[in-house]
């Protein structure tokens, strides 16, 4: 099966300023849902990238299934 | 209704009973007003209430001939099918589907006044909510197109699926049922940005109020007169409720701002009023060693502009000693630079000492702010050109 590499960064690292103290943390686009991600589209320029690799992905996949039947 | 029924079998009788040609049109009338009287109750209804018009047909009974059915039924029927059109949706091509949903947010994005924006400290407008869905749009023709052949038509048309998506998912709010909408405003000076977040779900419609965007805009036009920063800066203050990175809900959570490589810096203003208003400010006489920040916050104004300049200092790492990018976010870089200038052995405040990003940028709040610096961390600054002294006329 086709499968297609992503060419952007999907691993997100933040720096969070809390009142306790600072902390690191890592969004991962790529665990995000199809909705979560949709939320970030204005936010994170990696999010659309991640939208289209998987709009991408998808039609690959479903030529796969038609190119096996 | 009824009536109209036993009009059609009364006229019926009436022919049958003596066929004749006033008869039977007298029939043909009594039928057509009975197919008048269900258009009118499906006019008064409407498809609004989920009512179809579906006439009565009248099948040949032996008085009507083919045509004169067909004369009859064919009115109703065509106005049955017109109004079964109008019902449908109709179907709307790609572009006019990524239109269709780009309005829906733009109508989401509350109007900022002239007046409001003169209050701001610079020159300051409100970005057309559209042009987001532009720079959308030129971004995922662009990644698309790294994956297919440049300029393919295959590779538009899999972009614009791509935001069609994206842009209806983002319409409906996500799974939280809060649209991340904001209101954008620009320096037209030197290009800073400041995001105003705000939810249409919610009761006020923007985040933080015009004082917290003023606040903001004190604190960047503070960052510009005293350093030389010449790359576009973009703080965005965070709506009550939004979900953080961490997954964790502004509000319930501790934090007071954060800070993302290509995101620029970020501001939680409700989180800060309950800082204060639980007397948890760091406003003690400052001590490096023994302060919790490096700039005492005694009102709440002091610590949402600490929080800006903070947060800025974050942003001007990713910017200055790296590319804006999560892999070449200049932390390694700047951690270097600290070696080889002494600065890691310096004090700055308590929240400073957990490690050189953190120390960067309380130091670089206590520049902006107070105009205190030691001479190593000037030669830091100097080193890219962010002193106010290499600024060039």
């Amino acid at each position: 099966m086709t499968t297609l590499e992503r060419k952007h960064e999907t691993k997100i690292p933040y720096i969070i300023d809390s009142e306790d103290g600072p902390e690191e943390s890592i969004l991962d686009l790529a665990e995000l849902s199809d909705d979560e991600l949709a939320q970030y589209i204005f936010e994170i320029p990696q999010a659309i990238e991640e939208i289209v690799y998987r709009e991408l992905s998808e039609e690959i996949a479903a030529q796969d299934t038609n190119n096996n039947n | 209704m009824l009536e109209g029924y036993k009009n059609i079998k009364a006229a019926r009788t009436a022919y049958l009973d003596n066929p004749s040609d006033e008869a039977k049109q007298l029939y043909i009338e009594a039928i057509q007003q009975q197919f008048a009287i269900e258009q009118s109750m499906y006019d008064s209804n409407g498809p609004l209430r989920g009512y179809r018009y579906t006439p009565s047909t009248f099948k040949s009974d032996g008085i009507l001939s083919g045509r004169e059915l067909a004369l009859v039924n064919g009115p109703a029927q065509a106005a049955a099918a017109s109004q079964e059109n109008q019902s449908k949706p109709k179907p709307r091509s790609l572009d006019a589907a990524i239109a269709a949903n780009s309005r829906l947010i733009a109508a989401s994005v509350p109007k900022i006044s002239e007046s409001d924006l003169r209050t701001l400290n610079g020159s300051w407008i409100q970005r057309d909510p559209s042009a987001y869905v532009d720079r959308l749009s030129d971004a995922a023709v662009k990644s698309s197109y790294g994956y297919l052949n440049v300029d393919s038509v295959e590779g538009a048309f899999r972009a614009k699926m791509a935001i069609k998506s994206a842009l209806a998912r983002y319409a409906a709010g996500g799974g939280n049922k809060k649209a991340r909408v904001f209101a954008e405003l620009v320096n037209k000076d030197n290009g800073d940005v400041i995001r105003m977040f705000g939810s249409p779900r919610s009761e006020s419609k923007l985040a933080g109020t015009m004082a917290d965007a003023k606040l903001t805009s004190d604190a960047l036009a503070k960052i510009h007169e005293t350093t030389n920063v010449t790359k576009p800066l973009q703080m965005s203050v965070v709506a009550p409720g939004t979900i953080l990175p961490d997954g964790s809900t502004s509000g319930d959570s501790r934090a007071l701002g954060y800070a993302f490589p290509g995101g620029g810096g970020h501001v939680l203003p409700d989180r800060l009023q309950k800082m204060m208003t639980n007397g948890n400010n760091s406003g003690d006489e400052y001590n490096p060693e023994t302060s919790w920040h490096s700039v005492p916050q005694n009102s709440y104004e002091e610590a949402f502009t600490h929080t800006v300049v903070h947060e800025i200092g974050h942003v001007l790492m990713y910017k200055y000693w790296g590319d804006d990018m999560p892999m070449r976010r200049g932390d390694e870089s700047l951690k270097r630079d600290y070696q080889q200038l002494g600065i890691d052995k310096q004090k700055i405040s308590r929240y400073g000492t957990r490690n050189h990003k953190e120390h960067f940028a309380e130091a670089y709040a206590r520049y902006v702010l107070t105009g205190d610096a030691t001479a190593e961390f000037r030669d830091l600054l100097g080193s890219k050109g962010l002193l106010k002294s290499q600024k060039k006329d």
